[in-house]
């Protein structure tokens, strides 16, 4: 046995845990071997040490703290039901209107502009805003006397214009205890029906646009390693050819103004054609960046770029297969997520017939593919659907989820959650608000945690490969459901847009 | 039935709050020293055991009993140390609060009925070996403090790491090799 067998032994050794036949070995080998009796010297120092050690207490308060802790949690869950940006939406709201405390613990809200409440979703394209329903009441007031009782509160009165027959504003009346929680539904006032599949390219003001009919790619990962994921786009065509963006996470909803990469690319990847995903390889937080690039006979070649911290990227290196065989084919869709909640990140792909997700080593590579099962159950999940990865349920464990963008098949999303030991769940339905669209058409889907509380979101991009697409999130509400979108934007503009 | 699934079942039951306290009782200095381990600042440390403690408070009914109590608890606790380690109130701290003359240390004295000198020699030990282990990658830290700082057995640490066991004996065998190394190297006698 040589020294590197032996010192990996000798803790064991110490121990006496080691069979009679290594015992004999080590012992052979300590007896000419300098460097390894020192070595057993300093395992026996360190082990005698360690002993010593005292373990450090819980600090006095520890109990005290976690019990009021637990109280003013459960006391401001009632009271908010909301992310941080949500809340403050919610308080700019509540000053716009103007309420009452009635003696009877409601609060009465007047003035409540209906046009501000967003009707039920139509399938139509286009804008279409319908104010009437068939019996010719005003379906926003249907709507709103949901939203309402949904609240325990009630519509007092309506006031209507002079005139016209419409009404304009309404007083209601709702729970002290919930009305941040109404306040913060009736808000939600950017439904996604509003949008047209495909966006028009004339709008909104963009002072210089440079980018547009170039093909792009957007991807999303923690580039900062603030624990809230950003978004990076790169051009896979025209003048911004290769050019990596990011923008980061503003931590209250938005993404700041998308800013350039630095690559640091000597050998020249990024010229030539290839795919690419944002996974963290080496556990440092800091999401790296995965190119691979398809060969002639269909399999990859894949290099990483690591994170050099806030400083760019660093030159890439190949990144390397356990029994290095085909694992890439080009019609392959790949995705990444911590599968075994080692802290590093491991590869998926997702082929013709099967996913395959390859367990990063956690020494820059990765190992061989194991084929995962996942079981459809009732579920029939036919035509074209895009895999996507993500933590939905904050256990750790990446989980797996189905979006179709057929459609014939619209609107269907499946999620199988793992079980923590590769073991995927039984498909099912991922649950999205009442009130949410299901991004229909939509084949761009980018899950992460956006809004830094663990559980990861989904943010789509509507619009494809050329059009600059408009972001939408959904924040996850960390209860098995996926909640409202809203538009995001970056440092104010609502697409992707860099000057 | 043992004692913790006694309270679990209260808990469950009933929302019991005696029964969470008796297990915090029980568990708070185990995950305080496991936390402090992995994230070498006292501040840090007690944040992070807090958050636990909630995060089980949040999610103990949510525990089937398939597998054992504590081996659950410490998914929790790894989870949470990765997640203060991650986030960027964390890494603000580590910049400012570079000595630690800690709360603990001074609170240890008062309580404890071994000599102030000796407590400090305790203190500073205990401080070597936290710093020789921050120099370990992720999961050969999470191994090293569960086996050796806390001492879970190779098995339990292979149930809630999901590694295999001779995976966990070779990280723990470099970790070892690193620590001591360190140790060494500083004087630590």
């Amino acid at each position: 046995m040589k020294c590197d067998q032996i010192k990996y032994l000798l803790y064991e050794y110490i121990d006496d845990h080691v069979n009679d036949n290594q015992k004999k070995l080590i012992e052979e080998h300590l007896l000419g071997c300098l460097n390894c009796r020192s070595t057993l010297e300093d395992l026996k120092e360190y082990k005698k040490l360690v002993r010593q050690m005292q373990p450090a207490k819980a600090p006095v308060a520890l109990e005290d703290n976690v019990f009021s802790t637990i109280q003013e949690k459960t006391i401001s869950k009632q009271e908010f039901k909301m992310p941080g940006w949500l809340k403050i939406a919610a308080a700019a709201m509540i000053i716009g209107f103007l309420y009452l405390l009635t003696p009877d613990n409601y609060f009465k809200i007047t003035k409540l502009e209906l046009q501000y409440i967003p009707v039920e979703q139509k399938r139509s394209k286009g804008p279409a805003i319908i104010k009437k329903s068939e019996k010719g009441v005003d379906i926003r007031i249907q709507y709103l006397n949901k939203l309402v009782n949904a609240y325990g509160g009630k519509v007092i009165s309506t006031k209507q214009k002079k005139a016209e027959s419409n009404i304009e504003h309404l007083t209601v009346e709702i729970p002290r205890d919930e009305y941040i929680g109404f306040a913060a539904a009736f808000n939600a006032r950017k439904p996604l029906y509003k949008l047209p599949e495909k966006l028009p390219f004339s709008f909104r003001k963009m002072v210089k646009i440079v980018v547009f009919f170039e093909k792009r790619r957007y991807l999303s990962g923690d580039i900062n390693g603030d624990n809230y994921d950003d978004i990076v786009m790169y051009f896979s065509s025209g003048r911004y050819q290769n050019h990596w963006f990011v923008a980061l996470n503003d931590k209250m909803g938005n993404f700041l103004k998308p800013v350039l990469v630095e690559m640091n690319d000597k050998k020249g990847i990024l010229k030539k054609q290839y795919d690419a995903i944002i996974a963290d390889i080496n556990a440092d937080t800091f999401d790296d960046l995965l190119l691979i690039q398809t060969e002639k006979d269909s399999s990859g070649v894949w290099y990483v770029f690591e994170n050099d911290q806030n400083n760019g990227f660093k030159e890439s290196k190949q990144v390397h297969f356990l029994h290095d065989s085909i694992i890439y084919i080009s019609e392959s869709l790949p995705f990444s997520g911590d599968f075994n909640n080692d802290g590093y990140d491991d590869i998926g792909l997702r082929t013709k017939h099967e996913w395959v997700i390859f367990i990063n080593n956690t020494a820059g590579n990765f190992n061989h593919g194991q084929v995962i099962e996942i079981v459809t159950g009732a579920e029939s999940v036919t035509g074209e659907y895009l895999t996507f990865s993500g933590d939905f349920n904050n256990d750790g464990f990446s989980d797996i989820g189905l979006k179709g963008y057929e459609h014939d098949n619209s609107g269907f999303w499946y999620i199988s959650y793992n079980n923590q030991s590769l073991m995927f769940e039984q498909l099912k339905p991922l649950r999205f608000h009442e009130r949410s669209g299901r991004y229909i058409g939509v084949k761009q889907v980018f899950p992460g945690d956006y809004n830094g509380d663990g559980y990861d979101d989904i943010l789509a991009i509507y619009g494809d490969e050329i059009t600059t697409g408009s972001c939408f999130i959904s924040l996850n509400s960390q209860k098995d459901m996926i909640g409202l979108g809203y538009e995001v934007t970056f440092g104010g503009d609502h697409y992707f847009v860099t000057e | 039935m043992d004692i913790d699934a006694n309270n679990i079942k209260s808990f469950q039951a009933t929302g019991n709050q005696q029964a969470f306290g008796e297990l915090m009782r029980k568990y708070k200095d185990r995950v305080f020293n496991f936390c402090l381990c992995y994230l070498e600042k006292y501040d840090d440390a007690d944040d992070c055991t807090q958050e636990i403690f909630i995060k089980l408070y949040e999610n103990l009914h949510t525990f089937r009993f398939e597998a054992k109590f504590s081996t659950w608890l410490y998914r929790i606790m790894i989870n949470s140390c990765k997640n203060m380690k991650r986030s960027k109130h964390y890494s603000m701290r580590g910049r400012i609060q570079e000595t630690d003359i800690s709360g603990a240390s001074l609170e240890e004295i008062n309580n404890c009925s071994h000599s102030p000198e000796k407590v400090l020699i305790n203190e500073e030990l205990g401080r070597a070996i936290r710093e020789a282990i921050q120099t370990l990658k992720g999961s050969q830290k999470m191994v090293l403090i569960m086996s050796d700082i806390d001492g879970r057995a190779y098995e339990e640490i292979a149930k809630i790491t999901n590694f295999k066991i001779g995976t966990v004996k070779s990280k723990l065998a470099r970790a070892r090799l690193k620590v001591a190394e360190i140790l060494k190297s500083k004087n630590i006698t």
